[in-house]
C-alpha cells in the first residue's frame, strides 16, 4: 500500500484538482516504478466505472407522477392568493379509457398516453409497446417500448424532444431544419431517416442513420459530427465526446417489424435495400454477381437470416472489414 | 424547446407543468436521492424545487439550460436537508470523529454479477459523509472548494474523505 499522500494526489489529479507542483510531485513518483503506475491506472478504471453508474440518474424509486403532480397543484394553490388555472387530472386519461372499454383493449390504451393540449403535444408508449405517429410536418416517428416524444402542436420550428428509443423518418424542407434534442445530444437533419436511442441507464446516446446525412452534436459541448447513411454515432454522455464508426447492430430495427420482399430483383438493387434496411455499409458488388437476381420475403428478419439465404441461394462470401460488409462470389449463370 | 417551456410556464399552461413532471420529476429524484438517501425526502425536495420555479416563473431568467438549473437547485436543496438532518441530530457536519470511522469490510454480496449493482452497493458501503463528498464530486461535479463550503468543513477535510474513499472502492471493485 502506498502513503495516502499519493492516493490524495491520484483522486485530485481524476477530479480535475492538482495543482502544477502537484502534478509534478505525483509524475514523480509515476516514473519511479511500473506499480506506482498500475496503481494509478487502477484508480482510473475505478474512477470510470462509478462514472457509468453515476449515469443512472432514474433509479428504483416508486414514483407516482400522478400523485406528484396533485400534490404539486394543491401546493400552488395554496401558496398563491392569485388564481391559477388547475391541472386538469386524468381528463383525457378518463377519454381514451371510455374509448378503450369500446374497443376492449383497455390495458393496452391505458398505457399508452397522448396528452393533447391546446399547443403541446407527448406521446408515450409503455413496455412492448411500439406507437407511429405523423408529425404536422407529415414526417413520421414510430417510437419502440417505454419512449416519448414531445412537441409543439404548431411544429413552426421543427423541434422535437425525446427519450428511449425513436425511428423518423423526416420529409424534406431545406428551409426549416428538422432538431430532435435527447439528452445533452441534439440531431439536426434536413430530410432523412434514422434511429435515435436514448436511455436513461446507458452511458451512450446513439444514433443510426438508414438514409440521408445527419448532423448530431453535443451543443453545450461544441462537439458536432455528420453520418452518412450506414455510420452509427455514439456521444458519450459522461464525457461528451462523439465517436462515428460503421453501424455494428445491423439489427437496430428489428423492433419495428418490417418485411423485405425481392421480386426477381438484381442483386445490386437487394444490396441497396439492405444498407437502408440495415443501415450498414455495403461495398457494390463484383461485376460477376450483378447477374444474380433475388426472389424471397423476410419478415422481420435479422442481418444474418437475409445473408444465410443469400449465401445459400448464390453460393456468395460475406466478409465483413472494419465494419464494412463485401459480397464475393463467382457468380450466377443462367 | 426548454426556453418554450419556460414561455409556456409564464402563460400557466397545464401542459407544460405535465412535461416538466414527465420529463424531470424522475430524474431529479435520483439526483436528490443519491445525497439524501431518503425516497420520501428526495421527492418532497423535486416538489419544493418545482413549487419555486412555479412561483419564480414570471421573473426567472436562466441563463443555463433548464435541465442544469433544476438540477442546480436540486443539489442545492438536497444539501441544504442534509445540513438540516444532522443538525437536528445534534452533530455538526465537521465532527472529527465521524469523519474518522473506520472503513468496513468489504461486503461478500458485492462480489455480484452485475457490475452497475456492484459499484452502486460498493459506493452505498462508504460511510455516509464519505459518500456524500463522494457523490457530490463524482456525480454533480462539484470542486472540492465548493463542497467544502457548502458543508461548511475544510478543503483538507475533503480531500481526506475522497483519500478514504477511493481506497475502499479499490477494494471493493478489485
Amino acid at each position: 500500500m502506498y502513503s495516502d499522500y499519493y492516493e490524495t494526489l491520484i483522486h485530485k489529479r481524476l477530479s480535475g484538482e492538482l495543482t502544477h507542483e502537484e502534478e509534478s510531485v505525483l509524475n514523480e513518483w509515476l516514473e519511479e516504478s511500473p506499480q506506482h503506475r498500475a496503481h494509478l491506472e487502477e484508480a482510473e478504471r475505478i474512477w470510470k466505472l462509478t462514472g457509468d453508474a453515476g449515469m443512472d440518474m432514474e433509479p428504483d424509486m416508486d414514483i407516482d407522477l400522478e400523485n406528484e403532480m396533485a400534490r404539486f397543484n394543491e401546493r400552488i394553490q395554496a401558496d398563491s392568493p392569485a388564481p391559477v388555472k388547475p391541472i386538469k387530472r386524468l381528463r383525457l386519461v378518463w377519454r381514451y379509457a371510455a374509448a378503450a372499454v369500446v374497443l376492449m383493449s383497455s390495458v393496452l390504451f391505458l398505457m399508452q398516453s397522448e396528452l393533447v393540449g391546446d399547443d403541446f403535444m407527448l406521446v408515450e408508449t409503455g413496455e412492448g409497446e411500439t406507437r407511429e405517429v405523423t408529425l404536422p410536418d407529415k414526417s413520421t416517428v414510430l417510437l419502440n417500448e417505454n419512449s416519448r416524444v414531445s412537441f409543439s402542436k404548431k411544429f413552426s420550428e421543427r423541434e422535437i424532444q425525446m427519450n428511449g428509443e425513436v425511428y423518423f423518418d423526416v420529409e424534406r424542407d431545406e428551409s426549416r431544419p428538422f432538431r430532435v434534442h435527447s439528452g445533452k445530444g441534439m440531431v439536426e437533419v434536413l430530410g432523412t431517416s434514422f434511429v435515435v436511442r436514448y436511455r436513461a441507464d446507458e452511458s451512450d446516446i446513439q444514433v443510426t442513420v438508414s438514409t440521408g446525412r445527419v448532423a448530431i452534436s453535443i451543443p453545450e459541448a461544441n462537439q458536432r459530427e455528420v453520418l452518412e447513411p450506414g455510420y452509427k454515432g455514439r456521444l458519450v454522455r459522461a464525457t461528451n465526446e462523439i465517436f462515428v464508426a460503421p453501424n455494428d447492430n445491423p439489427d437496430y430495427q428489428l423492433w419495428r417489424n418490417r418485411v423485405l420482399s425481392f421480386d426477381i430483383t438484381p442483386l445490386s438493387d437487394v444490396i441497396q435495400e439492405m444498407r437502408t434496411h440495415f443501415g450498414i455499409v455495403i461495398e457494390d458488388p463484383s461485376e460477376a454477381l450483378t447477374s444474380c437476381t433475388l426472389t424471397a420475403v423476410f419478415t422481420s428478419p435479422r442481418l444474418d437470416d437475409v445473408l444465410q439465404s443469400l449465401s445459400f441461394t448464390f453460393d456468395v462470401d460475406v466478409s465483413i472489414q472494419n465494419g464494412v460488409y463485401e459480397f464475393s462470389g463467382i457468380g450466377c449463370t443462367e | 424547446m426548454e426556453q418554450e417551456i419556460l414561455k409556456r410556464l409564464k402563460e400557466n399552461d397545464e401542459e407544460a407543468v405535465r412535461w416538466l413532471f414527465s420529463t424531470y420529476f424522475s430524474p431529479m429524484a435520483g439526483v436528490a436521492h443519491r445525497i439524501v438517501r431518503d425516497q420520501d425526502a428526495a421527492k418532497d425536495i423535486v416538489q419544493d424545487v418545482f413549487v419555486r420555479l412555479w412561483t419564480h416563473r414570471n421573473t426567472l431568467q436562466i441563463s443555463t439550460s433548464l435541465h442544469s438549473y433544476l438540477r442546480r437547485s436540486v443539489v442545492n436543496a438536497a444539501i441544504d436537508h442534509k445540513r438540516r438532518f444532522y443538525e437536528k441530530n445534534k452533530e455538526a457536519l465537521s465532527d472529527q470523529k465521524e469523519w474518522e470511522d473506520e472503513i468496513p469490510p468489504v461486503d461478500a454480496a458485492l462480489r455480484e454479477e452485475d457490475t452497475r449493482l456492484q459499484i452502486n452497493q460498493a459506493i452505498s458501503t462508504l460511510p455516509e459523509r464519505c459518500r456524500l463528498i463522494f457523490v457530490l464530486s463524482r456525480f454533480e461535479e462539484l470542486t472540492y472548494a465548493q463542497i467544502a463550503k457548502k458543508l461548511d468543513i475544510s478543503i483538507k477535510t475533503v480531500e481526506n474523505q475522497m483519500t478514504k474513499a477511493l481506497k475502499i472502492l479499490r477494494q471493493a471493485l478489485r
